[in-house]
């Protein structure tokens, strides 16, 4: 369970670690949208965007300073 | 007379009404499709805009393990520097033309935003400038606000 609490947080950018009964609301909500027809990926995405509040936020937040970083670090070479 | 008009007027104005809140307002179900649309918008564009991250990081990476950079190493970072916030620009446009639900706007789409015009996007032309002096590459790029006219005014606007 833990492997998969990190996978969700990392792959949709989530600002906590989420909880067990999060997982298992997302894992139903993603099967029932996959058993609608939803491919897995955007079901997984649909499903994460309604079960947790900070959906996205960690990822997107660190694009400007990933880059700030890394034009640093070239503008030393 | 007055009851003639009335007669005729009735009708009348049930079917301008009629046929203007048809057209104006949404069934339950449409305003559910063109939210579905507006969300779907955001998330094509947001996830274009990964890929163009993920060049742009990739080359800045490349460049900074390359023991001697050279033209080309620094022509990858220019090229997909500039792919990178034209996909930002191309959201702010989105932004700016209601093509986006509102929720990513406020919590995703903004707030990327108003990073690139505060960090990257400076940074990036300061920084590309100073690798050009440094090392002779030719370089001419200047950040001029007119060029991203749209990131900044779907900040002003929004954030």
């Amino acid at each position: 369970m833990a492997d998969v609490k990190d996978k969700l947080r990392l792959k949709y950018g989530l600002g906590h670690e989420p909880s067990d009964s999060e997982v298992r609301e997302w894992s139903a909500k993603a099967d029932s949208l996959i058993r609608e027809g939803v491919s897995p990926e955007e079901a997984g995405r649909r499903a994460a965007r309604s079960v947790f509040p900070d959906y996205d936020r960690i990822s997107l937040k660190a694009e400007a300073d990933t880059i700030e970083a890394l034009l640093d670090a070239a503008r030393k070479i | 007379m007055d009851v003639n008009w009335f007669n005729v007027a009735v009708p009348i104005a049930t079917f301008v009404l009629g046929f203007f809140t048809s057209r104006f307002t949404m069934s339950k179900a449409e305003r559910k499709n063109y939210e579905q649309t507006l969300y779907q918008n955001a998330n094509e564009l947001i996830e274009k805009q990964r890929t163009a991250y993920d060049d742009f990081t990739q080359a800045l990476a490349r460049y900074v393990q390359e023991n001697d950079p050279n033209m080309d190493n620094f022509v990858d970072i220019a090229t997909t520097g500039d792919r990178y916030f034209l996909h930002l620009k191309m959201i702010a446009e989105a932004t700016l033309a209601n093509r986006v639900d509102s929720i990513v706007r406020d919590q995703t789409i903004i707030p990327t935003l108003k990073d690139a015009i505060e960090k990257s996007l400076p940074k990036y032309y300061e920084t590309l400038q100073e690798i050009s002096r440094k090392k002779g590459f030719k370089y001419d790029g200047v950040l001029e606000r007119n060029n991203y006219e749209s990131i900044y005014s779907a900040v002003e606007k929004y954030a």
